[in-house]
Protein backbone atom coordinates (compact mmCIF):
# COMPACT_ATOMS: atom_id res chain seq x y z
CA UNK A 1 0.00 0.00 0.00
CA UNK A 2 1.63 3.27 -1.13
CA UNK A 3 -0.63 5.06 1.23
CA UNK A 4 -3.02 4.68 4.04
CA UNK A 5 -5.27 7.49 5.16
CA UNK A 6 -7.43 7.00 7.75
CA UNK A 7 -10.48 8.94 7.78
CA UNK A 8 -12.52 9.27 11.57
CA UNK A 9 -14.94 11.44 13.65
CA UNK A 10 -12.78 13.14 16.60
CA UNK A 11 -9.54 13.68 17.81
CA UNK A 12 -10.36 12.29 21.41
CA UNK A 13 -10.75 9.30 19.64
CA UNK A 14 -7.02 9.20 18.76
CA UNK A 15 -6.41 6.40 20.72
CA UNK A 16 -8.71 3.81 19.17
CA UNK A 17 -6.46 5.28 15.66
CA UNK A 18 -3.20 4.46 17.45
CA UNK A 19 -4.43 0.73 17.67
CA UNK A 20 -5.18 0.77 14.59
CA UNK A 21 -2.05 1.64 13.34
CA UNK A 22 -0.38 -0.97 15.31
CA UNK A 23 -2.95 -3.47 14.40
CA UNK A 24 -1.68 -2.94 11.18
CA UNK A 25 2.16 -2.89 11.99
CA UNK A 26 3.04 1.01 11.48
CA UNK A 27 5.94 1.60 12.86
CA UNK A 28 8.94 4.15 12.57
CA UNK A 29 6.68 6.57 12.49
CA UNK A 30 6.14 10.53 12.92
CA UNK A 31 2.71 11.52 14.60
CA UNK A 32 2.15 15.30 13.84
CA UNK A 33 -0.68 16.38 16.17
CA UNK A 34 -1.33 19.42 17.74
CA UNK A 35 -0.37 20.60 21.01
CA UNK A 36 0.10 24.05 22.61
CA UNK A 37 2.47 23.05 25.05
CA UNK A 38 5.03 21.38 22.95
CA UNK A 39 5.92 24.97 21.92
CA UNK A 40 6.11 26.00 25.74
CA UNK A 41 10.36 26.90 24.95
CA UNK A 42 12.19 29.86 25.11
CA UNK A 43 12.94 29.54 21.17
CA UNK A 44 13.05 27.43 17.94
CA UNK A 45 16.43 25.80 18.44
CA UNK A 46 15.51 24.59 21.67
CA UNK A 47 11.83 23.12 19.92
CA UNK A 48 14.48 21.11 17.57
CA UNK A 49 16.67 20.13 19.64
CA UNK A 50 13.95 18.85 22.14
CA UNK A 51 11.50 17.15 19.32
CA UNK A 52 14.43 15.92 17.01
CA UNK A 53 15.74 12.59 17.45
CA UNK A 54 19.12 13.60 16.49
CA UNK A 55 21.50 16.97 17.19
CA UNK A 56 20.82 19.11 14.59
CA UNK A 57 22.71 21.64 12.88
CA UNK A 58 21.18 25.86 12.76
CA UNK A 59 21.26 25.09 8.70
CA UNK A 60 19.43 22.47 9.10
CA UNK A 61 16.57 23.68 10.52
CA UNK A 62 16.61 27.01 8.65
CA UNK A 63 16.27 24.74 5.50
CA UNK A 64 13.39 22.54 7.69
CA UNK A 65 11.58 25.92 8.04
CA UNK A 66 11.92 27.52 4.35
CA UNK A 67 10.35 24.05 2.81
CA UNK A 68 7.34 24.74 5.01
CA UNK A 69 7.01 28.50 4.08
CA UNK A 70 8.82 29.23 7.61
CA UNK A 71 11.42 31.40 6.02
CA UNK A 72 10.93 34.61 8.13
CA UNK A 73 11.31 32.74 11.33
CA UNK A 74 14.36 33.36 13.07
CA UNK A 75 16.06 30.24 15.38
CA UNK A 76 15.93 32.69 19.03
CA UNK A 77 12.20 33.09 18.50
CA UNK A 78 9.42 32.20 20.47
CA UNK A 79 7.59 29.32 18.98
CA UNK A 80 4.47 29.67 21.43
CA UNK A 81 3.86 33.37 20.04
CA UNK A 82 3.63 31.71 16.58
CA UNK A 83 -0.12 31.65 15.49
CA UNK A 84 -1.79 28.09 15.48
CA UNK A 85 -1.00 27.76 11.60
CA UNK A 86 2.71 28.10 12.26
CA UNK A 87 3.48 25.97 15.14
CA UNK A 88 1.05 23.15 13.19
CA UNK A 89 3.78 24.01 10.24
CA UNK A 90 6.59 24.01 12.91
CA UNK A 91 5.26 20.55 13.84
CA UNK A 92 5.91 19.55 10.30
CA UNK A 93 9.31 21.01 9.69
CA UNK A 94 10.71 18.96 13.07
CA UNK A 95 9.49 15.95 12.05
CA UNK A 96 10.80 16.27 8.08
CA UNK A 97 13.93 16.56 10.25
CA UNK A 98 13.64 13.22 12.02
CA UNK A 99 13.06 11.36 8.15
CA UNK A 100 10.37 8.51 9.36
CA UNK A 101 9.13 6.25 6.93
CA UNK A 102 6.14 7.27 7.64
CA UNK A 103 3.99 10.53 8.58
CA UNK A 104 1.03 10.66 10.18
CA UNK A 105 -1.12 14.28 10.04
CA UNK A 106 -4.06 14.48 12.68
CA UNK A 107 -6.32 17.14 11.40
CA UNK A 108 -4.08 19.43 9.26
CA UNK A 109 -7.46 21.16 7.80
CA UNK A 110 -8.49 22.67 11.78
CA UNK A 111 -5.18 24.58 11.74
CA UNK A 112 -4.09 25.14 8.41
CA UNK A 113 -6.35 27.25 5.34
CA UNK A 114 -6.47 25.95 1.82
CA UNK A 115 -3.57 27.20 0.91
CA UNK A 116 -1.36 25.85 3.28
CA UNK A 117 -3.01 22.49 2.80
CA UNK A 118 -2.14 22.58 0.03
CA UNK A 119 0.95 23.45 0.21
CA UNK A 120 1.89 21.28 3.01
CA UNK A 121 0.65 18.09 1.05
CA UNK A 122 2.51 19.18 -2.12
CA UNK A 123 5.34 18.83 -0.15
CA UNK A 124 4.95 15.60 1.84
CA UNK A 125 3.60 14.01 -1.90
CA UNK A 126 7.08 15.11 -3.14
CA UNK A 127 9.05 13.21 -0.38
CA UNK A 128 6.47 10.55 -0.64
CA UNK A 129 7.68 9.92 -4.46
CA UNK A 130 11.00 10.67 -3.92
CA UNK A 131 11.80 8.63 -1.19
CA UNK A 132 9.17 6.42 -0.94
CA UNK A 133 7.91 7.68 2.41
CA UNK A 134 3.87 6.64 3.45
CA UNK A 135 1.79 10.02 4.46
CA UNK A 136 -1.51 9.23 6.50
CA UNK A 137 -4.11 11.99 7.25
CA UNK A 138 -6.92 11.91 10.06
CA UNK A 139 -9.81 13.92 9.24
CA UNK A 140 -13.13 14.29 9.44
CA UNK A 141 -13.29 16.36 6.05
CA UNK A 142 -14.10 13.69 3.60
CA UNK A 143 -13.74 16.02 0.27
CA UNK A 144 -10.48 16.77 1.36
CA UNK A 145 -9.07 13.03 1.50
CA UNK A 146 -11.17 12.00 -1.60
CA UNK A 147 -9.78 14.83 -3.55
CA UNK A 148 -5.99 13.88 -2.45
CA UNK A 149 -5.69 10.33 -1.22
CA UNK A 150 -5.51 7.09 -2.65
CA UNK A 151 -6.77 5.12 -0.10
CA UNK A 152 -9.05 5.33 1.94
CA UNK A 153 -9.74 3.82 5.45
CA UNK A 154 -13.54 5.43 6.56
CA UNK A 155 -13.61 4.67 10.63
CA UNK A 156 -16.95 5.54 12.19
CA UNK A 157 -18.49 5.06 15.42
CA UNK A 158 -15.07 2.29 16.52
CA UNK A 159 -15.33 0.54 13.44
CA UNK A 160 -13.98 0.38 9.52
CA UNK A 161 -16.82 0.76 7.04
CA UNK A 162 -14.56 0.95 4.24
CA UNK A 163 -10.99 0.33 3.69
CA UNK A 164 -10.09 0.14 -0.17
CA UNK A 165 -8.45 2.75 -2.83
CA UNK A 166 -10.64 5.60 -3.38
CA UNK A 167 -11.73 4.59 -7.38
CA UNK A 168 -13.91 2.14 -5.47
CA UNK A 169 -15.63 4.47 -3.01
CA UNK A 170 -18.80 5.16 -4.99
CA UNK A 171 -19.43 1.35 -5.10
CA UNK A 172 -19.62 1.38 -1.79
CA UNK A 173 -22.51 4.41 -1.32
CA UNK A 174 -24.65 2.60 0.41
CA UNK A 175 -22.46 1.63 2.97
CA UNK A 176 -21.33 4.76 3.95
CA UNK A 177 -25.24 6.02 3.79
CA UNK A 178 -26.21 2.93 5.79
CA UNK A 179 -23.82 4.57 8.56
CA UNK A 180 -24.75 7.90 8.50
CA UNK A 181 -21.60 8.71 7.07
CA UNK A 182 -21.51 11.69 4.19
CA UNK A 183 -20.05 10.88 0.61
CA UNK A 184 -18.10 13.35 -0.60
CA UNK A 185 -20.09 15.98 -1.86
CA UNK A 186 -19.02 15.53 -5.60
CA UNK A 187 -19.80 11.41 -5.32
CA UNK A 188 -23.60 12.97 -3.62
CA UNK A 189 -23.80 14.80 -6.60
CA UNK A 190 -23.14 12.13 -9.04
CA UNK A 191 -25.45 9.56 -7.08
CA UNK A 192 -27.98 12.47 -7.14
CA UNK A 193 -27.64 12.92 -10.69
CA UNK A 194 -28.37 9.23 -11.29
CA UNK A 195 -31.25 9.15 -8.52
CA UNK A 196 -33.11 12.33 -10.53
CA UNK A 197 -32.50 12.12 -13.64
CA UNK A 198 -31.37 8.24 -14.18
CA UNK A 199 -28.15 9.30 -15.77
CA UNK A 200 -24.72 7.63 -14.64
CA UNK A 201 -21.95 9.95 -14.37
CA UNK A 202 -18.44 8.71 -13.97
CA UNK A 203 -17.67 8.65 -10.65
CA UNK A 204 -14.39 11.28 -10.40
CA UNK A 205 -12.49 13.44 -7.83
CA UNK A 206 -11.85 16.34 -10.17
CA UNK A 207 -14.84 18.82 -10.94
CA UNK A 208 -13.33 19.63 -14.42
CA UNK A 209 -13.50 15.74 -15.17
CA UNK A 210 -17.39 15.94 -13.86
CA UNK A 211 -18.16 19.18 -15.97
CA UNK A 212 -16.70 17.27 -19.33
CA UNK A 213 -19.00 14.79 -18.15
CA UNK A 214 -22.19 16.57 -17.69
CA UNK A 215 -21.46 18.61 -20.80
CA UNK A 216 -21.60 14.94 -22.56
CA UNK A 217 -25.08 14.01 -21.16
CA UNK A 218 -26.71 17.03 -21.36
CA UNK B 1 -30.37 52.53 13.13
CA UNK B 2 -27.58 51.30 15.35
CA UNK B 3 -25.25 49.24 13.70
CA UNK B 4 -24.24 46.02 15.76
CA UNK B 5 -20.52 45.99 15.04
CA UNK B 6 -18.67 49.50 13.68
CA UNK B 7 -14.61 49.49 13.02
CA UNK B 8 -13.29 52.63 12.68
CA UNK B 9 -9.81 53.12 11.54
CA UNK B 10 -8.42 50.61 13.67
CA UNK B 11 -4.50 50.22 14.09
CA UNK B 12 -3.00 47.82 15.68
CA UNK B 13 0.87 46.74 15.51
CA UNK B 14 2.98 43.85 17.00
CA UNK B 15 6.62 44.66 17.77
CA UNK B 16 7.35 47.01 14.31
CA UNK B 17 4.65 45.60 11.69
CA UNK B 18 1.05 46.68 11.20
CA UNK B 19 -1.45 44.11 11.32
CA UNK B 20 -4.03 46.20 11.16
CA UNK B 21 -3.46 49.77 9.84
CA UNK B 22 -7.00 51.77 9.14
CA UNK B 23 -9.17 49.21 9.26
CA UNK B 24 -12.60 49.63 9.01
CA UNK B 25 -15.78 47.22 9.08
CA UNK B 26 -19.26 48.10 9.31
CA UNK B 27 -21.93 45.19 10.75
CA UNK B 28 -25.59 46.01 10.46
CA UNK B 29 -28.24 44.22 12.82
CA UNK B 30 -29.71 41.25 12.01
CA UNK B 31 -27.11 40.67 9.33
CA UNK B 32 -25.48 37.15 8.50
CA UNK B 33 -22.09 37.34 7.75
CA UNK B 34 -19.30 34.87 6.61
CA UNK B 35 -15.76 36.30 7.15
CA UNK B 36 -12.85 33.68 5.91
CA UNK B 37 -9.90 34.66 7.62
CA UNK B 38 -6.94 33.25 5.83
CA UNK B 39 -3.76 32.08 8.44
CA UNK B 40 -2.16 34.87 9.85
CA UNK B 41 -4.60 37.38 8.39
CA UNK B 42 -5.32 38.93 11.32
CA UNK B 43 -8.24 37.08 12.38
CA UNK B 44 -7.02 36.45 16.14
CA UNK B 45 -6.34 39.37 16.57
CA UNK B 46 -9.71 41.15 15.02
CA UNK B 47 -11.67 39.06 17.88
CA UNK B 48 -9.05 39.73 20.78
CA UNK B 49 -9.97 43.71 19.84
CA UNK B 50 -13.61 43.01 19.70
CA UNK B 51 -13.52 41.42 22.99
CA UNK B 52 -11.48 44.92 24.17
CA UNK B 53 -8.27 44.48 23.52
CA UNK B 54 -6.71 48.11 23.29
CA UNK B 55 -5.79 49.12 20.09
CA UNK B 56 -5.68 52.96 17.95
CA UNK B 57 -9.03 53.73 16.34
CA UNK B 58 -12.75 53.19 17.49
CA UNK B 59 -14.88 50.18 18.04
CA UNK B 60 -18.49 50.47 18.73
CA UNK B 61 -20.84 47.73 19.41
CA UNK B 62 -24.56 48.32 19.27
CA UNK B 63 -23.82 51.51 19.19
CA UNK B 64 -21.98 51.80 22.06
CA UNK B 65 -17.94 52.67 22.05
CA UNK B 66 -15.84 49.51 23.20
CA UNK B 67 -14.71 51.01 26.53
CA UNK B 68 -14.16 49.61 30.25
CA UNK B 69 -16.85 51.51 31.28
CA UNK B 70 -19.13 50.44 28.61
CA UNK B 71 -18.01 46.75 28.53
CA UNK B 72 -20.36 44.66 30.83
CA UNK B 73 -23.34 46.56 28.30
CA UNK B 74 -21.69 45.36 25.37
CA UNK B 75 -20.95 41.83 26.44
CA UNK B 76 -24.95 41.28 27.77
CA UNK B 77 -25.32 42.05 23.92
CA UNK B 78 -22.67 40.21 22.69
CA UNK B 79 -21.25 36.48 22.89
CA UNK B 80 -18.33 35.31 21.12
CA UNK B 81 -18.54 31.78 20.96
CA UNK B 82 -15.14 30.27 20.43
CA UNK B 83 -13.39 26.67 20.75
CA UNK B 84 -12.43 27.41 25.09
CA UNK B 85 -15.99 28.42 25.58
CA UNK B 86 -17.33 25.56 24.07
CA UNK B 87 -14.82 23.07 25.77
CA UNK B 88 -14.48 24.67 29.14
CA UNK B 89 -18.20 25.24 30.08
CA UNK B 90 -19.53 24.36 33.02
CA UNK B 91 -23.15 23.68 32.54
CA UNK B 92 -24.01 20.60 34.51
CA UNK B 93 -27.72 20.05 33.39
CA UNK B 94 -28.41 20.82 29.46
CA UNK B 95 -32.38 19.85 29.66
CA UNK B 96 -33.17 22.02 32.64
CA UNK B 97 -31.28 25.04 30.79
CA UNK B 98 -33.02 24.21 27.53
CA UNK B 99 -35.99 24.07 29.49
CA UNK B 100 -35.67 27.37 31.02
CA UNK B 101 -34.67 29.11 27.75
CA UNK B 102 -37.67 27.53 25.47
CA UNK B 103 -40.17 27.08 27.92
CA UNK B 104 -43.31 24.67 26.41
CA UNK B 105 -41.94 24.55 22.89
CA UNK B 106 -38.53 22.71 24.31
CA UNK B 107 -39.12 19.43 22.95
CA UNK B 108 -39.53 20.76 19.09
CA UNK B 109 -36.40 22.53 19.81
CA UNK B 110 -34.65 19.62 20.92
CA UNK B 111 -35.95 17.65 17.81
CA UNK B 112 -35.17 20.19 15.65
CA UNK B 113 -31.42 20.46 16.76
CA UNK B 114 -31.14 16.39 17.09
CA UNK B 115 -30.35 16.89 20.55
CA UNK B 116 -32.81 14.78 21.97
CA UNK B 117 -30.48 11.66 22.80
CA UNK B 118 -28.18 13.66 24.40
CA UNK B 119 -30.22 16.24 26.44
CA UNK B 120 -30.24 14.21 29.50
CA UNK B 121 -26.28 13.82 29.70
CA UNK B 122 -23.99 16.09 31.45
CA UNK B 123 -22.21 18.50 29.61
CA UNK B 124 -18.84 17.82 29.40
CA UNK B 125 -19.40 13.72 28.80
CA UNK B 126 -20.62 14.69 25.31
CA UNK B 127 -18.67 14.43 21.97
CA UNK B 128 -17.31 17.87 20.81
CA UNK B 129 -20.52 17.80 17.79
CA UNK B 130 -22.67 17.72 20.56
CA UNK B 131 -21.38 20.30 23.03
CA UNK B 132 -21.33 22.31 19.65
CA UNK B 133 -24.64 22.17 19.08
CA UNK B 134 -25.26 22.41 22.51
CA UNK B 135 -23.81 25.62 23.13
CA UNK B 136 -25.14 27.32 20.01
CA UNK B 137 -28.40 26.35 20.83
CA UNK B 138 -28.20 27.74 24.35
CA UNK B 139 -26.25 31.11 22.66
CA UNK B 140 -28.89 31.34 20.05
CA UNK B 141 -31.97 31.04 22.21
CA UNK B 142 -30.33 33.08 24.91
CA UNK B 143 -30.61 37.12 24.97
CA UNK B 144 -27.33 37.87 22.90
CA UNK B 145 -28.07 39.63 20.02
CA UNK B 146 -24.65 39.47 18.39
CA UNK B 147 -23.09 36.35 18.29
CA UNK B 148 -20.11 35.75 16.66
CA UNK B 149 -18.81 32.00 15.94
CA UNK B 150 -15.22 31.98 15.92
CA UNK B 151 -13.81 28.89 14.09
CA UNK B 152 -15.62 26.25 16.15
CA UNK B 153 -17.67 24.95 12.82
CA UNK B 154 -14.20 24.43 11.14
CA UNK B 155 -13.98 21.26 14.13
CA UNK B 156 -17.04 19.80 12.13
CA UNK B 157 -17.62 16.86 9.15
CA UNK B 158 -19.10 18.09 6.01
CA UNK B 159 -22.88 16.78 7.49
CA UNK B 160 -23.02 17.95 10.67
CA UNK B 161 -21.69 21.17 9.37
CA UNK B 162 -24.61 21.36 7.27
CA UNK B 163 -26.98 20.89 10.34
CA UNK B 164 -25.72 23.67 12.31
CA UNK B 165 -25.73 26.05 9.52
CA UNK B 166 -29.28 25.44 8.41
CA UNK B 167 -29.86 25.84 11.97
CA UNK B 168 -27.75 28.95 12.75
CA UNK B 169 -29.80 30.58 9.55
CA UNK B 170 -33.10 29.51 10.98
CA UNK B 171 -32.73 30.90 14.42
CA UNK B 172 -31.02 34.11 12.99
CA UNK B 173 -33.88 34.43 11.03
CA UNK B 174 -36.49 33.90 13.49
CA UNK B 175 -34.75 35.63 16.57
CA UNK B 176 -33.18 38.20 14.72
CA UNK B 177 -29.83 37.98 15.97
CA UNK B 178 -27.00 39.37 14.14
CA UNK B 179 -24.37 36.56 13.66
CA UNK B 180 -20.74 36.38 12.31
CA UNK B 181 -18.41 33.41 11.42
CA UNK B 182 -15.36 33.49 11.20
CA UNK B 183 -13.60 31.02 9.64
CA UNK B 184 -10.24 29.20 7.61
CA UNK B 185 -12.15 28.34 4.92
CA UNK B 186 -15.00 28.75 2.53
CA UNK B 187 -17.36 25.56 3.55
CA UNK B 188 -20.49 27.72 5.19
CA UNK B 189 -20.37 30.68 2.52
CA UNK B 190 -23.75 29.75 0.93
CA UNK B 191 -25.70 30.14 3.90
CA UNK B 192 -24.16 33.77 4.53
CA UNK B 193 -25.85 37.18 3.65
CA UNK B 194 -22.97 38.65 3.62
CA UNK B 195 -19.23 37.41 2.54
CA UNK B 196 -15.67 38.30 3.46
CA UNK B 197 -12.46 37.83 2.84
CA UNK B 198 -9.73 39.36 5.41
CA UNK B 199 -6.15 38.99 3.97
CA UNK B 200 -2.94 40.23 5.70
CA UNK B 201 -5.12 42.54 7.80
CA UNK B 202 -7.56 44.10 5.27
CA UNK B 203 -10.90 43.14 3.86
CA UNK B 204 -10.52 41.95 -0.10
CA UNK B 205 -14.25 40.52 -0.69
CA UNK B 206 -17.16 41.97 0.40
CA UNK B 207 -19.90 40.83 -1.12
CA UNK B 208 -23.02 38.13 -1.45
CA UNK B 209 -22.42 34.33 -3.33
CA UNK B 210 -23.74 35.76 -6.50
CA UNK B 211 -20.53 38.15 -6.49
CA UNK B 212 -18.65 35.21 -6.05
CA UNK B 213 -17.97 34.22 -9.68
CA UNK B 214 -17.11 37.73 -10.84
CA UNK B 215 -13.90 37.45 -8.22
CA UNK B 216 -13.18 34.13 -9.04
CA UNK B 217 -9.46 35.22 -10.01
CA UNK B 218 -9.54 36.21 -6.40
CA UNK B 219 -10.18 33.20 -4.71
CA UNK B 220 -8.22 31.29 -6.44
CA UNK B 221 -5.17 33.59 -6.15
CA UNK B 222 -5.84 33.16 -2.21
CA UNK B 223 -6.19 29.54 -3.02
CA UNK B 224 -9.46 29.34 -1.10
CA UNK B 225 -11.60 26.58 -1.98
CA UNK B 226 -15.17 27.35 -2.77
CA UNK B 227 -18.35 24.50 -1.69
CA UNK B 228 -18.18 22.28 -4.50
CA UNK B 229 -21.74 23.41 -5.10
CA UNK B 230 -20.33 27.15 -5.99
CA UNK B 231 -17.19 26.23 -7.63
CA UNK B 232 -19.50 23.83 -9.89
CA UNK B 233 -22.32 26.22 -10.45
CA UNK B 234 -19.04 28.80 -12.10
CA UNK B 235 -17.33 26.00 -14.06
CA UNK B 236 -21.07 25.13 -15.51
CA UNK B 237 -21.95 29.47 -16.47
CA UNK B 238 -18.44 29.44 -18.66
CA UNK B 239 -20.42 26.01 -20.79
CA UNK B 240 -22.84 28.44 -20.92
CA UNK B 241 -25.05 25.33 -19.00
CA UNK B 242 -26.58 27.75 -16.01
CA UNK B 243 -27.42 30.61 -15.64
CA UNK B 244 -26.44 31.68 -11.98
CA UNK B 245 -24.53 30.45 -8.88
CA UNK B 246 -26.74 27.77 -7.39
CA UNK B 247 -26.88 26.83 -3.47
CA UNK B 248 -28.88 23.51 -3.86
CA UNK B 249 -28.14 20.35 -5.89
CA UNK B 250 -31.59 19.22 -6.51
CA UNK B 251 -32.24 22.56 -8.41
CA UNK B 252 -29.16 22.81 -10.57
CA UNK B 253 -29.63 19.40 -11.25
CA UNK B 254 -33.31 19.57 -12.55
CA UNK B 255 -32.47 23.61 -14.10
CA UNK B 256 -29.39 21.22 -16.29
CA UNK B 257 -31.54 19.00 -17.46
CA UNK B 258 -34.94 20.78 -17.99
CA UNK B 259 -34.07 21.41 -21.55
Amino acid sequence: MEKIILNGIFVDKFTNFRKVLVDMNINDMEIIKFDNNKFVTPSLKIFFQTNCVKNISDKKINQSLAMVGLNEKKINDDPFMFSDSDKYKLLIAMSLINNRSNYILVYPNLYLDDYNVNLILKILKKISREYRKNICIITNNIDLLYRECDNLIIYNKNKIIYNDKRNYLYNFKETLLNNNYPLPKILEFISLVEKKQNIKLEPTFDIKELMKDIYRNV
Amino acid sequence: MTTALEIKNMSFKYNTSYIFNKFNLKVKKNDFLYLIGLNNSGKTTLINIINGYPCDGDVYINGLELNNKNKDKIFNFTNIIDKDKVNKCKLTNIIDKIKELSGDKYDYYLKDYKLLEVCNNNYNQLHLLDKIKVFLFISLLENYQFLIIDEIIDMLDSSDKYIVYKLIKKYQRVFKKTILIISKNADGIIYAKRILILSQGRICFDGSINDVDKKDNLFNDLSIRLPFIVDLSIKLKLYDLIKEIYVDEKRMIKDIWKK
